[in-house]
């Protein structure tokens, strides 16, 4: 990795600061290294629009990795071999890790871990909502893994050029994983896609209860054509001005809706919407429209699931309080262990 | 709201021969936590030969208001760069100085010693 | 695969090959269920990472021990399709999870012993239970570096971690002899000197885990009671229930295929 050789936890000086210089001559500097493709690092002044899209981006896909651990970890005990549990552990874990890397990465934004997983379990801030939906059976690891992890890839493989230097170093590392968890859940959906008839029907069960989540809350509302795109489209395009997203939301959705079609057919399985068909005039596949009712039910993170995930989490983070007490006041206790030269 | 756990910077060197180079960071309370946070984060693939943390603290980076008066002076100066002069021997055999091409190679430069 | 009966040298190490990978799936199932539960996401990691492991050296085993006992089960069938009565784990790890001080008090007793009785039977007569205990040795002595750090960070943490990791280590130790116990077929392997019982670790087990509670400034309680009959197959009430989570979709979908 490339120059992140600042402390990258430093909260970044900009803002307080640029009070003092010729804003605008700030905001000229900002742009120019936009323009020049040039990545903008935590030392360097933004915007505080910039800024808060980054904190609110970053936080809303860390909080997703950690809350997207629990309706697959909910199956760890459950695998049905013990090489598929040792798979979904390594996965499992994979997440915790990519959690990890976005919070330090929204860090160096001037935020606090802590202060993000408090507005996490405060309901101030939200994972998304793709996650709030009960993993039913031993398929739907397989259905998530295959569609949702496939719709991340497709969202995230440009958030590795991102303008934003620790966001897009955290995403290469974060996208070298998830390329490989979509083909886990495919291998996965085919070994259930060939095995008896019931194992089969519960596969179909899970990519029809998956699959909306996936097209619809994983890529966002729809920001292209027409009035539908409404707010959608200007936060798209503020976005996209300020190099954070290099896509539309409907871009990547019909982009992840081309992948998955053929990869369902050599599954034997089918993807809930009758719509699907090629159309050779697009060069794409067409999909049914994207429901706005979806996004209304989803978006207030309200359902009986989202409310279960969040107390979840919250109660793991409550009950472990007196762990991390107790590792604090080891360390000051401790100044050796705390990384200070013994006295 | 405690600030919660310290930060600290990792280094990876991932096998022989190589420098450690930072591979990002992690918060703990104290050292062996933090190496433990490393490990699990950045070594569960391959097996590294060797793991540093460093409290960030402890990290200090030419301030960025200062990087000019720093850095300013290795513009203009060609003659430090590989390619600018005749290579040895290329005379008459048709060889051009394509200098910039390897100029940059060393751009990233770690700025972290590889001995302790 | 040969279809004549299995030697009683390598009945033996099926059987003793059965005993280590029952309490490694075991010890792994339950670690399972911390994770999204840990106190802290580097937590979450570092407990998966273990039962990683575990679950690595139980597949390894259970194998191991399906071709030695002349069955040919896989590790699947052994795992899956056995009842309660025909584990062989120790009660100690099929422990309830308790508090994360209870796991680590677990994890202490166990990493400790599990890396000595490994080492040793790395020099066993059985190549590939050698070969594999050879790599878990290693393995578990991350394991046991993770167990120590946290007896001692919560031995000498607060007045509440005190308590806590005192009250875990009084649960947990009455179900530490056990895993020093032999059965039959472990004693056959060492007096036959191929292959060193678990008792033989007792002493520098006891050495080490004391060093560990003393430095974290706590005592082991004194010996008195202690728990048996998991190598048996006399389990606890909650083992039932462990296995039936642990076998629910396996057995749900017979002639499946994962």
């Amino acid at each position: 990795m490339t120059g992140a050789k600042q402390a990258t936890h430093d909260p970044p000086p900009g803002g307080t600061t640029g009070a003092e210089r010729d804003e605008a001559d700030l905001l000229t500097r900002f742009e120019a290294l936009l323009a020049a493709g040039e990545s903008v690092e935590p030392h360097d002044w933004v915007p505080d629009g910039y800024r808060r899209m980054l904190v609110r981006q970053i936080a809303q896909h860390a909080h997703s990795e950690i809350i997207g651990m629990q309706p697959e970890g909910a199956w760890l005990t459950r695998a049905p071999t013990l090489y598929r549990k040792a798979v979904l552990l390594a996965k499992v874990q994979d997440e915790a890790g990519h959690g990890l890397y976005l919070y330090s990465a929204a860090e160096t934004l001037g935020v606090d871990r802590a202060d993000l997983l408090d507005a996490l379990h405060r309901g101030r801030q939200h994972s998304s909502a793709a996650f709030d939906h009960p993993a039913l059976t031993w398929a739907d690891t397989g259905a998530i893994a295959w569609l949702t992890d496939g719709a991340a890839v497709v969202n995230q493989a440009p958030l590795c050029r991102t303008s934003y230097g620790p966001y897009a170093r955290a995403m290469r590392r974060v996208c070298q994983e998830e390329g490989f968890h979509v083909q886990q859940g495919y291998d996965q959906l085919l070994a259930l896609s060939r095995g008896t008839p019931e194992q089969k029907r519960m596969a179909q069960d899970a990519v029809d209860r998956w699959w909306l989540p996936a097209v619809a809350l994983m890529f966002g509302p729809p920001d292209t054509g027409g009035a539908a795109a409404g707010v959608g489209a200007a936060t798209s395009r503020q976005a996209m001005a300020w190099g954070v997203k290099r896509h539309t939301n409907d871009e990547l959705r019909q982009r992840f809706v081309d992948l998955c079609v053929p990869q369902a057919r050599e599954l034997g399985l089918t993807l809930p919407d009758p719509a699907i068909r090629w159309n050779p005039e697009r060069g794409h596949h067409d999909f049914g429209p994207v429901d706005w009712a979806c996004y209304r039910r989803a978006l207030p993170g309200d359902s009986h699931c989202a409310r279960r995930r969040i107390a979840h989490r919250a109660a793991a983070h409550r009950e472990g309080a007196w762990v991390r007490e107790a590792a604090e006041a080891y360390a000051r206790r401790s100044p050796e262990a705390a990384g200070e030269p013994a006295a | 709201m405690s600030a919660g756990p310290v930060s600290w910077e990792v280094f990876l060197c991932p096998r022989r021969g190589l420098s450690h180079s930072h591979v990002g960071s992690v918060r703990a309370a104290d050292v062996r936590l933090a190496q433990a946070a490393a490990r699990d984060l950045f070594a569960r693939r391959g097996r590294p030969q060797s793991l540093w943390v460093v409290r960030s603290q402890d990290v200090h980076a030419v301030l960025p208001d200062e990087k000019d008066p720093y850095f300013a002076a290795a513009d203009g100066k060609p003659f430090r760069r590989p390619g600018h002069f005749t290579a040895l021997g290329a005379v008459g055999a048709g060889l051009s100085a394509d200098a910039d091409a390897d100029a940059d190679e060393d751009a990233d430069g770690s700025g972290v010693s590889d001995d302790h | 695969m040969t279809t004549e009966a299995a030697t009683a040298l390598e009945r033996d190490f099926a059987r003793c090959a059965l005993r280590l990978g029952d309490d490694a799936l075991v010890l792994a199932q339950r670690l399972c269920t911390w994770i999204t539960r840990a106190p802290t996401l580097e937590e979450d990691l570092a407990l998966s990472n273990i039962a990683l492991d575990l679950v690595g050296h139980a597949r390894a085993l259970l194998s191991l021990s399906g071709r030695l006992d002349g069955t040919g089960r896989t590790e699947d069938e052994l795992a899956q399709l056995r009842d309660g009565r025909e584990f062989r784990n120790t009660l100690l790890a099929e422990l309830p999870n308790g508090d994360f001080a209870v796991t680590i008090a677990r994890q202490l007793a166990f990493s400790h012993y599990a890396r000595l009785h490994y080492a040793d039977l790395a020099g066993c007569a059985e190549p590939e239970l050698a070969a594999l205990a050879g790599r878990a040795a290693r393995e578990v002595d991350y394991h046991r570096l993770h167990a120590d750090g946290w007896t001692v960070r919560l031995g000498l943490g607060t007045e509440e971690s005190r308590r806590r990791m005192q009250d875990g280590l009084d649960l947990v130790w009455p179900y530490t002899a056990e895993l020093f116990a032999a059965d039959e077929a472990v004693a056959r392997l060492d007096a036959a000197g191929a292959g060193p019982a678990p008792a033989r670790v007792l002493e520098r087990w006891r050495r080490a885990t004391a060093e560990t509670v003393s430095r974290a400034g706590l005592r082991l309680p004194e010996p008195g009671w202690s728990a048996d009959g998991g190598r048996e197959g006399l389990h606890s009430e909650e083992f039932g229930a462990l296995l039936a989570e642990m076998q629910s979709t396996y057995r749900q979908y017979p002639g499946g295929a994962w």
